[in-house]
């Protein structure tokens, strides 16, 4: 089955927001929208799901500051005791700065690295750009086709007629 | 987004302002409690003045740091040009106009409290060399002229805050943000000054042995979340009332619950900041301040303290849905508040010496919150819910208000 879609180049982000619910409401799948900046209220237009990073961020955060307390007590308390100013060796307060810092270590590393293997990132990583202009003034809303539903034609007027400049029917192009 | 909405928007915005009911202004039932807890408290000077005094002191410094924190807020929304906050705005602006109210009661609080400072008895003062030097600064009429002075400082700047604020409604030419981000700059640099001459005055001299180049910053900390929770309770107070239905978003929501759960964790640091120092270095004349208040009397409170003002909102607004759900927000605003009376108590408690009664201090609290929340509330009332000739007020506005 060959895969297709429907490129909608968009000059004014409010036309973009109109289109993208448009498009949903007549039941076209949105594929991806490519925008120079980000444009609030498009995640909530295109239907996205939140974003899980932040379970990631947590659990990431709270296994570094375990890792942290637990390195600390050991080194400090069991491995070499060494008398610091007459205190006890297992000093929870001294812990606390070295515990937050590696909290946020692991948490800020870790959801970086999280969404680069989600979104595949990295080097070597293959781009796809439909347009050179998204990075300037331009936006393309990209449609996915499905199924014999719709017609290319169809989706096309649809787009122009919520403001789109141009409009293109493309085949097996898109890496997903 | 644009940075500056073209002019064709302020028409309609003009009109979400214009659709203005009027706004109630409250009745007198808080003044009339206010009243009942100024005798309750007269009472208590009576049968006994350290608690009493203490009790106002604490309550009066809660207050006061609401009213300067959500100042604060304000000119930090103008200085960064967050049009997030323009269309509650004037939440935080009548909290700041409740400090011509306040600003004499606070004075009337100190002058109570000036036995409660040790380095107003002369006797003492004359067998301790460290008092004796320290008197240039801490004696009676030095230290209540410079209240006077601050006090009236912030009263006028607060005013000229609101005037700007008044003036851009009432401006039909093109939206300008620059008178108020003038008075915005000059009131933090004032504010950054007066503020630390103020806490070491009020607060920290109640021992004035001790010493803390932190305790400026971690007050103001505190203070910041206050406002920010009295702030988040007022706006949904309002959007419950009627004047910001429509115009309060789950965005608003989510942006104060983000800034309650940054800025409780800001004085949490702070806070640790001070206390690992001086427990780290160990110098007699610096942990006298914490030997008492680790002691068995005061441990639990400080520990109460930590878990409202910080532990229970941390895991409380961690996720997305707690910071836009109304109820999380609101039993975490009221948590925030507590943990920063609490704070403050253990900043005067202590260093009087007095296991201060609840006798006095419920209706101290009770009196001045109630005075702070009729005085916001005549502020409120006083202008328009919106503010409808700031140039981010589009921004803020939900879609369809700006639409329409």
């Amino acid at each position: 089955m060959s895969k297709r879609w429907i490129h909608g180049t968009f000059e004014d982000e409010h036309q973009l927001l109109a289109a993208t619910a448009a498009v949903r409401e007549q039941g076209y799948r949105v594929e991806d929208i490519f925008t120079p900046y980000p444009v609030h209220g498009l995640p909530e237009a295109m239907g996205l799901r939140p974003s899980r990073l932040g379970v990631v961020c947590f659990v990431l955060g709270a296994i570094g500051c375990a890792l942290a307390l637990a390195f600390q007590y050991w080194t400090s308390a069991t491995d070499w005791p060494i008398n610091v100013g007459g205190k006890p060796f297992d000093s929870l307060p001294a812990f606390v700065p070295i515990a937050f810092e590696i909290t946020i270590l692991f948490a800020g590393l870790g959801v970086v690295l999280a969404l680069f293997l989600r979104c595949r990132l990295g080097p070597g990583a293959s781009s796809f750009q439909p347009d050179p202009r998204v990075t300037d003034d331009r936006f393309v809303l990209v449609v996915r086709l499905e199924g014999a539903t719709h017609t290319a034609a169809e989706c096309q007027k649809l787009l122009a007629a919520h403001g789109a400049v141009h409009t293109e029917d493309r085949l097996e192009e898109l890496v997903a | 987004m644009a940075g500056h909405p073209v002019s064709a928007n302020a028409a309609p915005v003009r009109r979400v302002g214009a659709l203005d009911e009027d706004v109630a202004a409250p009745s007198r039932r808080l003044l009339h409690v206010a009243a009942a807890t100024g005798l309750v408290l007269a009472l208590g000077w009576v049968v006994d003045r350290t608690a009493a005094a203490a009790a106002v002191l604490v309550a009066t410094q809660v207050a006061v740091g609401v009213a300067v924190g959500a100042a604060v807020v304000l000119v930090l929304a103008y200085v960064t040009r967050a049009g997030w906050l323009a269309s509650v705005r004037r939440a935080p602006e009548a909290l700041m106009m409740s400090l011509p109210v306040l600003a004499p009661v606070v004075l009337v609080g100190l002058a109570l409290a000036v036995p409660l400072y040790v380095w107003t008895d002369a006797h003492l003062v004359a067998h301790d060399e460290l008092l004796a030097h320290k008197s240039g600064w801490l004696n009676v009429p030095a230290f209540l002229l410079r209240a006077v002075l601050i006090l009236a400082l912030w009263m006028w700047l607060a005013k000229r805050l609101r005037r700007t604020s008044l003036a851009q409604d009432a401006s039909r030419a093109a939206p300008d943000d620059g008178p108020a981000l003038r008075w915005s700059a000059i009131f933090l640099a004032v504010l950054a000054v007066t503020w630390s001459v103020a806490t070491f005055d009020w607060l920290m001299s109640l021992q004035p042995h001790w010493f803390s180049t932190m305790y400026a910053w971690a007050s103001l900390a505190g203070s910041i979340v206050s406002a920010l929770a009295a702030t988040t309770l007022m706006v949904l107070f309002l959007e419950r009332s009627g004047p910001f239905r429509g115009i309060l978003t789950e965005r608003h929501r989510h942006d104060l619950g983000k800034l309650l759960f940054g800025f409780s964790t800001f004085w949490a640091y702070l806070w640790f900041c001070q206390y690992m120092l001086i427990w780290y270095s160990h110098i007699p004349e610096e942990t006298s301040y914490y030997v008492v208040r680790t002691s068995s009397t005061w441990m639990p409170q400080v520990f109460a303290c930590l878990a409202l003002g910080w532990g229970i909102p941390f895991f409380g607004l961690m996720t997305r849905r707690a910071k836009i759900s109304r109820h999380r927000l609101v039993l975490m605003s009221i948590a925030l508040l507590l943990g920063r009376w609490l704070d403050v108590h253990l900043m005067v408690a202590p260093a009087v010496g007095s296991p201060a009664s609840i006798l006095w201090q419920v209706p101290a609290l009770i009196g001045v919150f109630a005075l702070l929340v009729w005085a916001s509330r005549v502020a409120f009332a006083r202008a328009p819910r919106v503010p409808v000739g700031d140039p981010y007020l589009v921004e803020s506005l939900p879609p369809k208000e700006v639409a329409e």
